[in-house]
C-alpha cells in the first residue's frame, strides 16, 4: 500500500517536472522569436536628485569634482591610451592617398624636425576594436605602458582616425547611451596622458548641427573658442556619449555617435573586402 | 501555515475542517512565520528590503545617492566575504558526515546553473539583447545567482524533509562559489592581470586569512581583543579580494572552511561574533542591492527566462537529488524556491567585477527575480506542497 502510494507520488512528481520543463521551453522559444528593441529605449534611467538636495548646503566645486571623478570611473573601462609617433617615410607612402590638411604639406613635413610622440585616447567601438584620432603625420605605435606594437586594422588619414585591435573588454560604442547635447552646458572632456586617460569639465556654449563633407552625418559645430582639441572624447555629466572632437575648418566640431558608427562600419567593410 | 504556535493551521485543524482564515489573519500569520519587518531576523524577507532599497535608491527618492552607494562598495565586499565564511563553516561541518547530502546539493545547484545559463545564452543570442560583457560571463552570473537557495520557508523542527531542505540549501552554495573562481578568469581584463593569479588568489588569500585567524582568535586575552582580531580578519578577506578583483565569496569560503576543519574553536568564535552582525549585514546587502538596481529594458527582457528556468532548474535539480537524500522531490523543490540573500550576493559580486552597465543589468535581473521568487515561495509554494500530498 505504502509502496503504491510512493510510486504514485513519484509519478506525479515526474509529471510536474515534465510540465514545468515543457512550459519553460515553450515560452523561451516563443519569446526568442521577438527582437530586442532599438538601443535608444534601452538606456538606463538617470538617477534623480535627492529629495533633500535642495535644502542642503552645496559646495559647487566639490560637487563638480565628485561628478567628474565618477564620470571618469564610469567611462574608463571603454577607453585606452594609444601612443602615436611621427610617421616614417614608409608610413607616409602607405598613406599616400591621404589628402593633406591646411599647412601640412609634404614638403613642410620634410623640412621640419621630427615630431615629438603624442598620446591619444581610443574608444572601444567593437568587442576587439578601438577607434582613435591620429593627427596628421603620426601613426599609432603602441598602447601606453604596453611594449608590444599595436595592430592598426584600418586607418582613414582624411578623417584622421584609425581602428586598432585590442583585447575584448569594457563597454563599446553601440552600448553607450547617447546624449542629445543642446549646448550651453558642461561636458566631460577626456584626453590622454601617458599614465591613462584624464578628464576635465569644459563649458560649451552654442552648438549647432552643420554638414561636414568628411562625415556621413551632420556634426555639432561649437561656438566661441572652446578649450577642446581634436581627438578629445566628450561625455555628458551623467555618463552619456556626446561625441569625438574633430577639426572643422578653422574651428572644432563634435562628431556624434551615428556618424562614428557609420564610419567604423565603412572601415571594417573596407578591411573585409581587401 | 503548519504550526499552531505561529498562528497557523496544523494538521488537526485541516482534519477537523476549520474555516479558512480571513485575508488579514492570513497576512498576519504570513508575516509571523516569515518574520517580516525584522521581528525575528533569523529569516530574511528579501522582497521587502530589496523594494525598500529600490525606493530609497538614486532612481526613486534618492535617499541613497550614487556617491553613497559607491562608498558602500567596500562594505558590500566585506559582507560578501562574511557570507562566504558562513557557507565555508557550513561546508566544514557537513562535509565529514554528510557527503551524500553535499553531492545532492551540488547536483541540484549544477542543474539550475546549466538550465538558467543555457537559456540565457540561447535567449540573448536569439533576441540580440545588447550586453556589454561576454555572453558566457553573463550566463554564468545569472546561473550562479539562480542556483542559490535559502529554504527560509523551512522550519527544521517541523518535519524531516524541512531539515534536509535546510541542509541542502546551506550546501548548494558551495559549488556556485567555486565556479565563481573560474568565472572571474573570464571577466574582461582578467587575462591581463595574469590568469593564474586570478585563479589562485582567492585560494591563497583565503588560506592566509584562515591561517591568521586560526593562529590569533584563540590566543586573544580579552573579548575586545578577540573581536578586533575577527574584524581584522574579515576586513583582510574583503579588502584583499577587492584589491585583487577576485571573488570575496570564494575567499570567505576557503577561510571559513579552514577555521572549521582546523583543530580548535576558531569557527565557533567567528560564528559567535558574526551572529551579532549577520542580520544587519544581510539587510545592508539587500537594501544596497535594491538601491543599486538600475531600471533598464535589458534587465526586464532577461527576467522571463531567468524566472522560468530557475523554476525548471530547481524542480529538475530537486527531482534528481531527492533520490540521494530520500525525500519527496516536490517538497524539496518547494523549500528550495526561495533564493535568499546569496542570489543577490552573487549578482553584487559580478557587478563589482564587470565594467560598465553589464553588472547593473545582472543585478537588476537578479534583484527582481529574487523578489519574485520570495513572493512565489511565500504565497504559492505552500499550496503547491499541499496539492502534491
Amino acid at each position: 500500500m505504502a509502496a503504491e502510494e510512493l510510486q504514485d507520488r513519484s509519478r506525479r512528481e515526474t509529471r510536474l517536472l515534465v510540465l514545468v520543463v515543457v512550459v519553460s521551453l515553450a515560452v523561451l522559444l516563443l519569446l526568442a522569436r521577438f527582437r530586442f528593441p532599438s538601443a535608444s529605449i534601452t538606456t538606463a534611467v538617470a538617477p534623480t536628485p535627492g529629495p533633500l538636495a535642495g535644502l542642503a548646503a552645496r559646495a559647487a566645486f566639490e560637487d563638480m569634482a565628485a561628478t567628474i571623478g565618477t564620470l571618469l570611473t564610469r567611462v574608463s573601462p571603454s577607453l585606452l591610451v594609444v601612443q602615436c609617433e611621427a610617421a616614417t617615410a614608409a608610413d607616409k607612402s602607405a598613406h599616400a592617398p591621404a589628402r593633406p590638411r591646411q599647412g601640412r604639406g609634404a614638403g613642410a613635413a620634410e623640412a621640419t624636425p621630427p615630431l615629438p610622440p603624442q598620446f591619444a585616447v581610443a574608444l572601444r567601438v567593437r568587442t576587439d576594436l578601438a577607434l582613435v584620432h591620429v593627427p596628421a603625420g603620426y601613426v599609432p605605435t603602441a598602447f601606453a605602458g604596453v611594449a608590444t606594437p599595436i595592430t592598426v586594422v584600418a586607418s582613414d588619414p582624411v578623417r584622421e582616425i584609425a581602428l586598432v585591435r585590442t583585447t575584448p573588454g569594457g563597454e563599446f560604442l553601440d552600448g553607450w547611451p547617447v546624449a542629445t547635447f543642446p549646448g550651453f552646458g558642461y561636458v566631460g572632456a577626456v584626453d590622454a596622458m601617458p599614465g591613462g586617460p584624464t578628464i576635465q569639465p569644459v563649458f560649451v556654449g552654442r552648438a549647432d548641427l552643420a554638414p561636414d563633407d568628411h562625415w556621413p552625418a551632420p556634426v555639432l559645430t561649437l561656438g566661441g573658442q572652446p578649450a577642446l582639441g581634436a581627438g578629445t572624447w566628450l561625455f555628458s555629466m551623467d555618463g552619456r556619449f556626446v561625441g569625438l572632437v574633430t577639426r572643422h575648418g578653422d574651428t572644432v566640431a563634435v562628431v556624434p555617435r551615428e556618424a562614428l558608427v557609420a564610419v567604423v562600419a565603412e572601415l571594417v567593410r573596407g578591411v573585409a573586402t581587401q | 501555515m503548519r504550526r499552531r504556535e505561529l498562528g497557523g493551521r496544523d494538521p488537526l485543524d485541516r482534519r477537523l475542517g476549520s474555516p479558512p482564515p480571513s485575508p488579514f489573519a492570513w497576512l498576519l500569520s504570513l508575516l509571523r512565520t516569515r518574520s517580516a519587518l525584522g521581528l525575528a531576523p533569523s529569516l530574511t524577507p528579501a522582497a521587502l528590503f530589496l523594494l525598500l532599497g529600490a525606493v530609497a535608491g538614486p532612481h526613486a527618492l534618492g535617499f541613497l545617492s550614487a556617491p553613497l552607494l559607491a562608498r558602500l562598495d567596500l562594505a558590500v565586499t566585506i559582507a560578501l566575504a562574511i557570507l562566504g565564511i558562513i557557507v565555508g563553516i557550513a561546508l566544514g561541518r557537513e562535509i565529514r558526515s554528510a557527503v551524500r547530502l553535499f553531492v545532492a546539493a551540488s547536483l541540484e545547484s549544477l542543474v539550475t546553473i546549466v538550465a538558467v545559463g543555457g537559456a540565457t545564452v540561447y535567449f540573448v543570442h536569439a533576441t540580440h539583447v545588447p550586453i556589454a560583457a561576454p555572453l558566457l560571463v553573463l550566463a554564468i552570473a545569472l546561473g550562479l545567482s539562480a542556483s542559490a537557495s535559502s529554504a527560509t520557508s523551512a522550519d527544521p523542527d517541523s518535519e524531516p524533509v524541512a531539515a534536509v531542505a535546510t541542509r541542502v540549501a546551506d550546501l548548494d552554495d558551495v559549488l556556485p562559489i567555486v565556479v565563481t573562481i573560474g568565472a572571474c578568469a573570464l571577466v574582461p581584463g582578467a587575462v591581463d592581470r595574469g590568469l593564474w593569479m586570478v585563479l589562485l588568489a582567492p585560494i591563497v588569500v583565503g588560506a592566509a586569512v584562515g591561517a591568521i585567524g586560526w593562529l590569533l582568535f584563540e590566543r586573544a586575552e580579552s573579548n575586545a581583543e578577540r573581536v578586533v582580531f575577527v574584524l581584522g580578519a574579515l576586513s583582510l578577506a574583503g579588502g584583499a579580494a577587492s584589491y585583487l578583483r577576485v571573488s570575496p565569496l570564494a575567499v570567505g569560503l576557503i577561510a571559513g572552511g579552514i577555521w572549521t576543519l582546523a583543530p580548535g574553536r576558531a569557527d565557533r568564535i567567528v560564528q559567535d561574533d558574526l551572529r551579532k552582525v549577520q542580520h544587519p549585514l544581510v539587510v545592508l546587502l539587500l537594501v544596497t542591492a535594491g538601491a543599486m538596481a538600475t531600471p533598464s529594458l535589458a534587465a526586464v527582457w532577461l527576467l522571463t527566462p531567468y524566472l522560468l528556468f530557475r523554476l525548471a532548474g530547481k524542480v529538475a535539480g530537486a527531482w534528481l537529488s531527492a533520490r540521494l537524500v530520500e525525500v519527496s522531490a516536490a517538497d524539496l523543490a518547494a523549500y528550495l524556491m526561495s533564493p535568499g540573500v546569496l542570489a543577490v550576493a552573487f549578482a553584487l559580486n559580478f557587478r563589482q567585477l564587470l565594467p560598465g552597465t553589464a553588472g547593473d543589468v545582472i543585478l537588476s535581473t537578479v534583484a527582481m527575480g529574487t523578489a519574485a521568487f520570495e513572493l512565489f515561495a511565500l504565497a504559492v509554494v505552500p499550496h503547491w506542497r499541499g496539492a502534491t500530498r
